[in-house]
């Protein structure tokens, strides 16, 4: 995968493209906003910081779009609502403020290009609304029913939300803010122990405490073999 | 300010009237009592003459004698001015009254007498002013002359008594027309101190609420009312322009607070990133310490963010919308449920209670901030089953929600600095936490124009209760229509 960075940052982009790198990512940085359009050719993802020295990223961000469907992870120091609406109302895919945990970003990169992909096939099936079976676990979230073994699991509202957004996530890594964004809808001061404490009951109530693997300092993920 | 302004004006017409009114009566007197002098010294003269004769003829001619005395005897009857007559030698010879009757004749009466003996004339002689409380009589003594030289000397003894009531009544005129310029003065300068105070007043309110507003980081007021003087216009004018600067201090220390927690993301960005990318590359001894200094950069991102948020919760009254009101059950039951997996897991009984249907203003966003704040508060301090009781409030025509945790509860002058910013409880420094959420709980309602109390609870624990203001009522009209 194909990552174009723009970021005017030297210290944050030399520390980022090695960690992109192991990620198995390749990179082409840029540190400014002028002309980026000419180097979208072969990109998978644009990582786009909006304090640029010579253009706003979010002009950058139009222009992009205007000529490509690429898909766009706004990168930034900027984290108020207010800022996150006007960068996806830009045409942005998701939006992550700095700073972010490696785990996260590279979390995200996949999650929007997977999101672009769908969308160009025209095969867009509705989110999460498919059954998922792992192992021996079975997800249905129309009919709202866990089964593990055969045996139904009794589960409220925000648990199955939770396990339903791992499964889907199929073994990549879900971080904290990401998943209490989705289930919760914002985070809050108690939002990381909250989710750890529905961690913890779901691990119970499957009688897996296998299943979902906890990435320490960034979040849980699904393991779907016993590895 | 009033009183001292009062004391001015009523100092001025008091000098005034004085001025005035002294002057006056002293002229009226003096008039009135040289009016008296002039008769009685005519009176005198022509008694000086006529007592030539009774005075040369005395020692021969009982006639004369008898005749002048009948004459002064009659006067006195009339006018109640004892007449006397001396020879050369001062000796009584005639009188108007039985001796026993005559006035007192010692002092003053026997030096005009001399003088008048010695050839000189009353009129050349200036006499006193009398002053009301001068009981002594106007005493005139005029020499006998015969062929120019002194036979004897006639004397009038007046009593001034009509004379000091008619100057008693004058003066308290006078008084009274004094009196009555103080009174008119007071009543003349309780609406012109009140008219000269005005702008003052208007300051001074004007100063207490935008100083109110700039504390709180209230929207900028209206410049202050440029009326009354010159002088107080141009310090409305100056204020108007320190509470700008105050503003912009404010503004700009707040601005530098959201900036420098900007500027330290993309640092803090490059740390975690270069500590993430060391992830299985430090020696097996060395793990901990990296895991310990991915922790702390987290830590250091949490500060960061509770330093925006308490950025933000200081600038909500300036961008916030005034008018948001919010159903309190809603935002209430929606935080209770969210914190409810918590507080089970940890065995503490989240309970929730008060009046149903209330509404306050405040948006529901801040609300929720301020509810997040005090329940995460409250669920770290109450132990393992222990309650926290949720409660809305309706009082003294604010509405509210309190949090009663059964923690060890608050010494008065640790709930005095609570709301402080990285303040935290002594012996609970390492607790996690930025030690910002009562802070920005704290300024949040103050942006809403609420207040956030912190209370001891019955049992121990701590009460932590925000009020707001009830939404503005409804125009009349609705409220009979919601009445059936």
């Amino acid at each position: 995968m194909h990552i174009l960075l723009i970021e005017d940052d030297d210290r944050v982009a030399a520390a980022l493209r090695p960690a992109l790198h192991r990620h198995g990512m390749t990179t082409t940085r840029l540190d400014h906003g002028r002309g980026v359009v000419e180097h979208l050719d072969g990109v998978d993802v644009v990582l786009l910081d909006l304090g640029l020295p010579d253009s706003d990223g979010l002009d950058v961000c139009r222009a992009i779009r205007a000529v490509s469907e690429v898909p766009v992870l706004i990168v930034t120091a900027r984290g108020e609502v207010s800022d996150r609406i006007a960068g996806l109302h830009t045409g942005a895919d998701d939006y992550l403020v700095k700073p972010y945990d490696i785990g996260e970003l590279v979390a995200r990169v996949h999650a929007v290009q997977r999101r672009r992909k769908v969308g160009a096939d025209g095969t867009v099936t509705p989110a999460g609304a498919s059954p998922v079976t792992v192992g021996d676990v079975h997800l249905d979230p129309e009919r709202h029913e866990v089964t593990v073994a055969g045996r139904e699991v009794v589960l409220t509202r925000k648990e199955f939300q939770v396990l339903a957004l791992l499964a889907r996530a199929d073994g990549a890594v879900c971080t904290r803010a990401q998943i209490v964004s989705e289930v919760w809808g914002r985070g809050w001061a108690g939002a990381n122990r909250t989710l750890d404490v529905h961690v913890a009951t779901l691990r119970t109530k499957l009688g897996r405490p296998e299943l979902i693997r906890t990435v320490r300092g960034v979040g849980y993920r699904f393991a779907a073999t016993e590895d | 300010m009033r009183s001292r302004l009062l004391l001015v004006v009523l100092v001025l017409v008091g000098l005034l009237a004085v001025g005035l009114g002294v002057p006056l009566a002293l002229t009226d007197s003096q008039r009135t009592q040289e009016e008296v002098f002039t008769d009685r010294l005519t009176d005198t003269i022509s008694f000086a003459s006529a007592a030539q004769r009774a005075l040369i003829e005395s020692p021969q001619g009982r006639s004369a004698t008898t005749a002048f005395a009948a004459e002064i005897t009659r006067y006195d009857e009339v006018y109640g001015v004892a007449v006397l007559a001396f020879d050369r030698s001062g000796e009584l010879l005639a009188a108007s009254r039985p001796s026993e009757r005559l006035p007192e004749l010692a002092g003053e009466p026997t030096e005009r007498l001399t003088v008048a003996l010695a050839g000189r004339r009353s009129a050349s002689t200036a006499y006193p002013l009398l002053m009301p409380w001068d009981t002594a009589p106007i005493v005139l003594a005029e020499p006998v002359l015969v062929d120019g030289e002194v036979v004897g000397a006639a004397m009038t003894v007046s009593p001034t008594g009509a004379l000091r009531a008619a100057q008693v009544r004058t003066w308290s005129v006078i008084a009274g027309a004094a009196v009555l310029a103080l009174l008119a003065g007071t009543l003349v300068a309780l609406p012109l101190t009140a008219w000269v105070l005005r702008p003052v007043r208007r300051l001074d309110e004007a100063m207490d609420r935008i100083g109110t507003a700039v504390l709180a980081g209230g929207p900028p007021e209206q410049p202050t009312r440029r009326t009354g003087p010159p002088e107080l216009r141009s310090l409305a004018g100056s204020f108007d322009r320190m509470s700008t600067t105050v503003r912009e201090a404010i503004a700009g220390q707040r601005a530098f607070v959201a900036d420098a927690s900007h500027q330290l993301r993309n640092p803090l960005t490059a740390l975690r990133l270069r500590l993430s990318n060391l992830d299985g590359a430090v020696a097996p001894g060395a793990a901990d310490d990296h895991l310990a200094a991915m922790e702390e950069a987290e830590r250091l991102s949490r500060v960061l963010d509770g330093l925006l948020a308490l950025a933000r919760a200081e600038r909500a009254a300036e961008t916030g919308d005034p008018d948001a009101v919010t159903e309190l059950d809603a935002v209430v039951d929606d935080r209770v449920e969210n914190w409810r997996p918590l507080a089970e897991h940890t065995g503490v009984e989240l309970l929730r209670g008060g009046p149903l249907g209330l509404r306050a203003r405040i948006d529901p966003a801040g609300l929720e901030t301020v509810l997040d704040a005090v329940l995460d508060n409250a669920l770290k301090y109450t132990p393992s089953g222990g309650r926290v009781r949720v409660e809305t409030l309706r009082a003294a025509g604010r509405v509210g929600v309190s949090v009663v945790d059964a923690g060890p509860g608050m010494p008065a002058e640790d709930r005095a600095r609570a709301t402080d910013r990285f303040w935290r409880a002594p012996g609970q420094v390492n607790l996690e936490g930025s030690g910002l959420g009562l802070a920005i709980a704290a300024r949040t309602a103050a942006a809403a124009g609420g207040v956030l109390v912190l209370d001891p609870a019955h049992g121990g624990g701590l009460r932590v209760a925000i009020w707001l203001d009830p939404p503005a009522r409804r125009p009349p009209g609705g409220a009979g229509a919601a009445a059936q």
